[in-house]
């Protein structure tokens, strides 16, 4: 029987696409015992913190982050976070690329992952742009020529640090969020990739 | 004491240090994280995985 109200129809559609047992699995294919599964919630763990430290790093501010040992050492939790969410993610992709994981109505599960991970590189690229200092100049000047030749420059300015804040604290992360959010969400939907 | 350690064996405070071969360049640092990646992607595939007793 279809629900007659909107919000009854959107749960049905829920349900019947994420039936509880399979959005919170307690089991997983025999297959999934191996290291190369481990990588995809080892970079959703560095994720977590990446977005934990950049939050008390927006709460304290620059004056706290640059000057104090505790802020520096939390910006370097925000760095070396960051550097571990590529490390752990690019070991994923690697994994998921020689099994072909898009086998299997996957499309857009890989889809949505290799959209985030382009993502996440501009906003570690934003990240770079705003740390304040002579490398975040260096890299904004010499980035602004070849972003103004794609034609991107009139929206998305390196050289306006306040825009490339902005976009690194707000706009980037939740879109990346979404995605990912949407990317488990198909993984649980699809199940995960089976090995070739 | 870690990060003194660290910077015992790794000067992090100098010139970054680049491989330059013709065409190729690339950061020391930025190889090394990338064959780090490699040893790691290869560790995974190939070292085995933990399993309860009771499995067979």
């Amino acid at each position: 029987m279809t629900a007659s109200t909107w919000t009854g129809r959107i749960r049905d559609r829920g349900v019947a696409a994420f039936p509880p047992d399979r959005l919170l699995p307690d089991t997983q294919p025999v297959y999934v015992a191996s290291w190369i599964y481990v990588f995809g919630v080892l970079t959703l763990a560095a994720f977590a913190v990446v977005l934990a430290s950049g939050a008390v790093i927006a709460l304290a501010g620059p004056a706290w982050w640059h000057t104090s040992s505790v802020g520096h050492y939390v910006n370097s939790v925000h760095l070396w976070g960051t550097e571990l969410f590529f490390f752990f993610m690019v070991v994923h992709l690697w994994g998921k690329f020689f099994m072909a994981a898009w086998r299997g109505r996957r499309a857009l599960t890989w889809i949505t992952g290799a959209v985030s991970f382009l993502l996440s590189i501009a906003t570690a690229f934003t990240g770079y742009l705003t740390q304040q200092n002579f490398d975040s100049q260096w890299i904004g000047t010499q980035a602004k020529d070849g972003l103004n030749a794609s034609g991107v420059g009139a929206f998305f300015n390196v050289l306006n640090f306040g825009q490339m804040l902005m976009w690194h604290i707000l706009l980037l992360p939740l879109v990346v969020a979404l995605l990912i959010g949407g990317h488990i969400l198909l993984v649980r939907r699809r199940g995960v990739a089976p090995p070739l | 004491m870690l990060a003194a350690l660290v910077g015992a064996v790794v000067n992090l405070d100098g010139r970054p240090r680049y491989i330059h071969s013709g065409w190729f360049l690339i950061s020391t640092a930025n190889l090394v994280v990338i064959v780090a990646m490699l040893a790691v992607f290869a560790l995974a595939i190939a070292a085995p995985f933990p399993r309860d007793r009771g499995e067979a």
